[in-house]
């Protein structure tokens, strides 16, 4: 029992923080994002395990890890309140050509994520041939090109 | 902190919902944002009480009690985590000479395997409601006694344990809390 609880503590905790952190932190990953997923991953495990090193231990909390993964993707699907809560909403940062500067002030993003994501994508070059910027809800952005552009 | 920028100036249409090419609901995400800041605040909260010590080691954890008669002392961490090491010290001010008897009740080994003891008691043994160590006291019986106890924790939650000399009636009283 110690070890569900364990598992579903942190999962919970991990949750919290991660959304807390907002969704710009791990959208774009730079390796030192990735390193410090890494250390984060390392931290988390002496928690889960504590000086339990043996296989049955490590299959109950992986079996408990993804039992909560599925109750709570289930509950998403049905309580979209929840799905919005855990996941966020998308938003438009760009508008034909025009920055919302508000918005990306406040989402903690810059005019040159949105340009890198325009270059990436379609291969523009400013943002005057962006049509719309959404801020998705996984914290990625995607662009939509003006007619002429495509 | 960030400093958050001006709410809503009159000319500004920013905050209002777009329907295309997606359906906004920016209301729901101001929203998201404050909760977001309020967070944060949380968190650096929470560090500074990390620092101060309230999930142990650090001023707020040190503790130090004394018996009803004075002599003995014990410091302390009021708080632990559990599988992780504590440390107390348990002080016979002088004169010490001949046998110390030191008397534990049940709540330590009940609540932590006793790691180490140094000095190591000359005997150690089983006393109802508890155990007792029997220091020998060395030829200099000006110096106080000093015995260093390290604990690994096992259970978590509240507890109360009671260090006392044999035959003292108003033993230590040890307030601990470990954390889970």
């Amino acid at each position: 029992m110690d070890i569900v609880l364990r598992a579903a503590a942190m999962y919970i905790f991990l949750l919290v923080v991660f959304r807390i952190a907002g969704r710009r932190t791990f959208s774009q990953m730079t390796s030192f994002d990735f390193v410090l997923l890494l250390v984060i991953g390392e931290a988390t495990q002496q928690a889960l395990l504590g000086d339990d090193f043996s296989v049955t231990n490590a299959l109950i909390i992986i079996v408990s890890l993804i039992a909560i993964d599925i109750v709570f993707s289930l509950a998403k699907n049905r309580f979209p309140k929840l799905d919005r809560m855990v996941e966020g909403v998308p938003m438009i940062v760009v508008e034909n050509g025009r920055v919302l500067k508000q918005r990306l002030e406040r989402a903690r993003i810059s005019e040159d994520d949105v340009l890198e994501a325009a270059r990436e994508l379609w291969g523009l070059e400013t943002l005057a041939q962006v049509k719309y910027a959404v801020l998705e809800a996984n914290g990625h952005i995607t662009v939509i090109p003006k007619e002429e552009w495509r | 902190m960030s400093k958050i920028p001006p709410q809503k100036p009159p000319h500004s249409d920013e905050w209002s919902d777009r329907q295309h090419p997606i359906t906004e609901d920016m209301a729901f995400q101001r929203k998201t944002w404050r909760a977001e800041r309020i967070g944060w605040v949380v968190l650096v909260v929470l560090l500074l009480l990390s620092a101060a010590g309230l999930f142990g080691h650090g001023l707020l954890s040190a503790a130090t009690a004394q018996d009803g008669d004075g002599r003995l002392t014990v410091e302390y961490h009021r708080f632990a985590r559990n599988g992780a090491m504590t440390r107390l010290t348990i002080g016979v001010s002088p004169p010490v000479a001949g046998d110390v008897v030191i008397r534990l009740d049940e709540a330590l080994p009940r609540n932590f395997t006793i790691e180490t003891v140094q000095p190591a008691p000359a005997e150690s043994r089983m006393q109802t409601g508890g155990l007792e160590w029997l220091f020998r006291a060395g030829s200099d019986a000006a110096s106080p006694l000093l015995v260093h106890v390290t604990l690994r924790s096992e259970q978590t939650g509240w507890l109360t344990a009671r260090i006392g000399l044999a035959g003292s009636a108003a033993p230590v009283k040890l307030n601990i809390f470990i954390y889970p």
